[in-house]
């Protein structure tokens, strides 16, 4: 960490350098050739890059060998996956496979990362999904920082939530809520990940169950749902966890309070009307402008300690779910009389809310206002305690007044969307169709600054923005559309991320970076100093899965093949340049069962298998235990060889499994 | 630059004019007048802007750029949809039709939102915002 501070003080000071000779030698017109930055400014010239490019250039150029200061973790979009991007080089270091086969990782071939992909509690439904619509990752946190040790992430369209280890960047855990089909504010973790936050999206009879929408208003429900999360082992424990019942208003995204705020979260809603949609021919109007009638949804306030409680003393009801699993839940009524759930108006059309460092304030942007509406937790506090509510919902859920529980409207802009903090007092708001980063201060509730990006601006994110303690310096603005960006490549564009300098008094667009891969929805940054991730298993013979040393690890030299029935064991490891063994043999028919024991201990040293024919490729990792099984049903000679390269002799780490044909 | 801030005032202006508390699902007289309003008047500044658009010389911009002209061609496009259906909630209302005037003068209005997005993008493109 030292050497990259400082070779960031060196970078910038060397940026500033160049800067100052780029801008003298612009005034004085006179760029010639003088000094040990001469061929840089050529370059420069020749480029046409002004002094403002090249400081920007310097800001992100790494030499090689320099890591970056904050990694960032994005949603992948449809890709079902997490990017991982250094930050300010926005280099991608990785695609954390998840919710997705990803045959690189060898995720979803391995026998073992097949049964994390089909889920702890899914339906057979979604025990099969092969794609997922990842939106939300939230770092684990300790007292509201993030501490590096785990990162959850939400699939929208099948409400599954997915755990990763950040001590080797792999998903351990994938649940799927046994209530609803559709997630949108997922994941979202309270300050010391003791639950992780899943609201519904999409409201539908609760677990699966069938009713037409005539019974909407009756038998459609939202829910809230708060999956506890062990951290000593790693996963969420289905079994201690619960939901909260919400009327059917379209729940969104949600944040979980902190410090002030602490053991509260706030959800947006945003079909408070309970629109039901426009079936063909009928006067009904669409989604969109049924969704949209009222100026005012409600915002969410759930007190999840309270809730706690409630569990605790029996208050929730076991809903048997999706697939049959099973989940707590407090009922609506329940909700509203322990004010547990509890209302207050928010405008229009909401979407992001999002809660300062200091927990004060909860700020929520409307997609089709023109202001950050901010809250005060201490205003809700007080209407909650003293029972001050303008009424009920329908539901008897009490409504704080929009007027005792707003702090103040910052006229930002055009449809704000999400909100992130620096270290200064500042908050950075999204403006999705003014395409704009506007900066305002909080306390002031004035405005400062309005930064044009391109091209309809959706999730922000800032560094260390979510915590306590945000460290400013950074905000990457996810762009949903890039229209002239880029070089075309066909009518499917890349989404561009900006990155934006935030260090100074006005706000700097640094660089864009195209991403090809799905449509991101949130990242959050943390500082790479707080990963402590492993470079290669703690011991050889480890099993990612379980975290654990496998009692299937086999040593060099305790290579063997075990017959048992019809199941042929192969007991095998991997070392530059050689499988043992490397010829197996088996009868057609024959279940196959091999633990391969990748026995390098070098960085970087992974091997692949790859099996022709039977759809099989591993990642074997350093230490690990690659394990595979499957019918050998094909009579044939099937090659395999490392799929990774690895050294000189690579081509010659091979072997030829035999399928015997069967005995007529 | 004056373009610019007129252009993100006269929206944000019109944008304001829509923020009332009803708390209804709008479908009273009242409800359907004030949607054919907020629908009108933002129409009115949708106009002006893409007329300060014009005069920035966004037409000889996106002649010269496909972006531009994709944009400023898709906005105008979701103008002409918005005053067809804007002019649909008129008749609605003027039957006294109050619910689909509402639903009809709030599209109308959803479409205009669609429009000044691109628009916005358009001038962006074009380097006039």
């Amino acid at each position: 960490m030292v050497k990259i501070k400082k070779v960031s003080k060196v970078l910038g000071g060397i940026g500033l350098f160049i800067a100052g000779l780029f801008i003298g030698s612009l005034i004085l017109g006179n760029i010639t050739a003088q000094g040990p930055y001469d061929r840089a400014l050529e370059i420069a010239k020749a480029r046409q890059l002004n002094p403002d490019a090249v400081e920007n250039a310097l800001k992100t150029y790494h030499p090689t060998g320099v890591l970056d200061e904050y990694i960032m973790f994005s949603s992948g979009g449809h890709s079902g996956q997490v990017i991982v991007i250094g930050i300010p080089s926005m280099r991608i270091l990785k695609y954390i496979a998840v919710f997705t086969p990803e045959p690189w990782q060898g995720y979803g071939f391995d026998a073992e990362n097949k049964k994390v992909l089909q889920g702890t509690n899914c339906d057979p439904l979604r025990a099969k999904l092969t794609w997922a619509d990842t939106h939300h990752p939230a770092i684990s946190e300790t007292n509201g920082d993030y501490d590096g040790q785990f990162l959850f992430i939400g699939d929208k369209a099948n409400a599954r939530i997915a755990v990763i280890d950040l001590r080797d960047f792999e998903t351990k855990q994938i649940v799927c809520n046994p209530l609803g089909y559709s997630n949108h504010g997922a994941a979202f973790v309270t300050p010391n990940s003791e639950y992780i936050i899943e609201p519904s999206q999409y409201a539908v009879p609760q677990g699966g169950a069938y009713a037409p929408l005539s019974e909407y208003e009756k038998k459609y429900r939202g829910f809230i749902t708060f999956w506890y999360f062990d951290r000593k082992a790693g996963r969420i424990i289905p079994e201690k966890s619960f939901a909260v019942e919400a009327p059917p208003y379209w729940q969104d995204l949600c944040d979980a309070g902190k410090l002030e705020s602490y053991g509260f979260a706030f959800c947006n809603s945003f079909n408070s009307e309970m629109a039901t949609g426009k079936p063909l021919g009928s006067p009904n109007p669409l989604f969109e402008v049924g969704a949209s009638q009222n100026d005012m949804d409600y915002l969410h306030i759930v007190n999840w300690k309270k809730a706690e409680e409630i569990v605790a003393k029996g208050g929730a009801k076991e809903v048997v779910g999706i697939g049959g699993f099973k989940i707590k839940v407090i009922p609506l009524d329940v909700a509203a009389k322990e004010r547990i759930l509890v209302f207050t108006p928010e405008p229009k059309s909401p979407h992001g809310v999002d809660v300062s460092p200091d927990g004060k304030w909860i700020v929520v942007g409307g997609k089709l206002d023109t202001h950050a509406t901010v809250y005060s937790i201490q205003k809700i506090k007080d209407a909650i305690e003293k029972g001050k509510f303008e009424g009920k919902d329908k539901f008897g859920v009490p409504i704080i007044a929009f007027k005792d529980s707003v702090e103040a409207q910052v006229p930002i802009g055009l449809g704000p969307l999400h909100t992130v903090f620096d270290n200064k007092g500042f908050a950075y708001t999204s403006v999705f169709i003014e395409s704009v980063v506007a900066k305002w201060k909080v306390g002031e509730w004035k405005l400062y600054e309005k930064l044009p990006v391109h091209y309809n601006i959706g999730h922000i994110a800032a560094a260390e923005g979510d915590t306590v303690s945000p460290d400013g310096k950074w905000v990457v603005a996810l762009n949903k559309w890039a229209i002239d960006r880029f070089s075309p490549v066909g009518p499917l564009h890349p989404q561009n991320f900006q990155l934006i300098d935030i260090s100074g008094d006005k706000m700097k667009l640094v660089y864009d970076m195209p991403i090809p891969l799905g449509e991101p929805h949130y990242a959050q940054i943390i500082k790479a100093d707080k990963l402590k991730p492993w470079t290669v298993y703690p011991e050889v013979g480890w099993d990612p899965v379980k975290q654990a040393k496998s009692p299937y690890a086999t040593a060099l030299g305790k290579e063997r093949i075990e017959r048992k029935g019809k199941t042929v064991y192969v007991y095998a490891t991997a070392i530059r340049s050689h499988f043992t063994p490397e010829i197996i043999e088996v009868e057609q028919g024959d279940k196959v069962v091999m633990y391969i024991t990748n026995v390098e201990r070098a960085r970087d040293a992974t091997h692949g298998f790859a099996l022709g024919g039977y759809n099989i490729n591993l990642s074997i990792e350093p230490g690990e235990v690659g394990f595979v099984e499957f019918v050998a049903d094909k009579p044939g000679v099937f090659p395999f060889y490392c799929s990774e390269f690895c050294s000189a002799l690579h081509l010659e780490m091979a072997g030829y499994l035999i399928v015997k044909p069967k005995k007529e | 630059m004056v373009g610019r801030l007129a252009i993100r005032t006269s929206f944000a202006f019109c944008f304001l004019l829509l923020f009332h508390i009803s708390g209804v699902f709008a479908q009273t007289r009242e409800d359907a007048e004030k949607w054919l309003k907020t629908a009108k008047d933002t129409l009115a500044l949708v106009e002006k802007t893409a007329g300060e658009l014009v005069q920035g010389g966004i037409e000889n911009i996106a002649q010269k750029d496909p972006a531009v002209k994709g944009e400023w061609e898709s906005a105008k496009g979701w103008l002409s949809l918005a005053k067809e259906e804007l002019k649909k909630a008129e008749d609605l209302c003027a039957k006294g039709k109050w619910a689909e005037c509402s639903h009809s003068a709030n599209w109308a209005w959803q479409l205009l939102v669609k429009c000044a997005t691109q628009a916005f993008n358009a001038g962006r493109a074009a380097g006039l915002k």
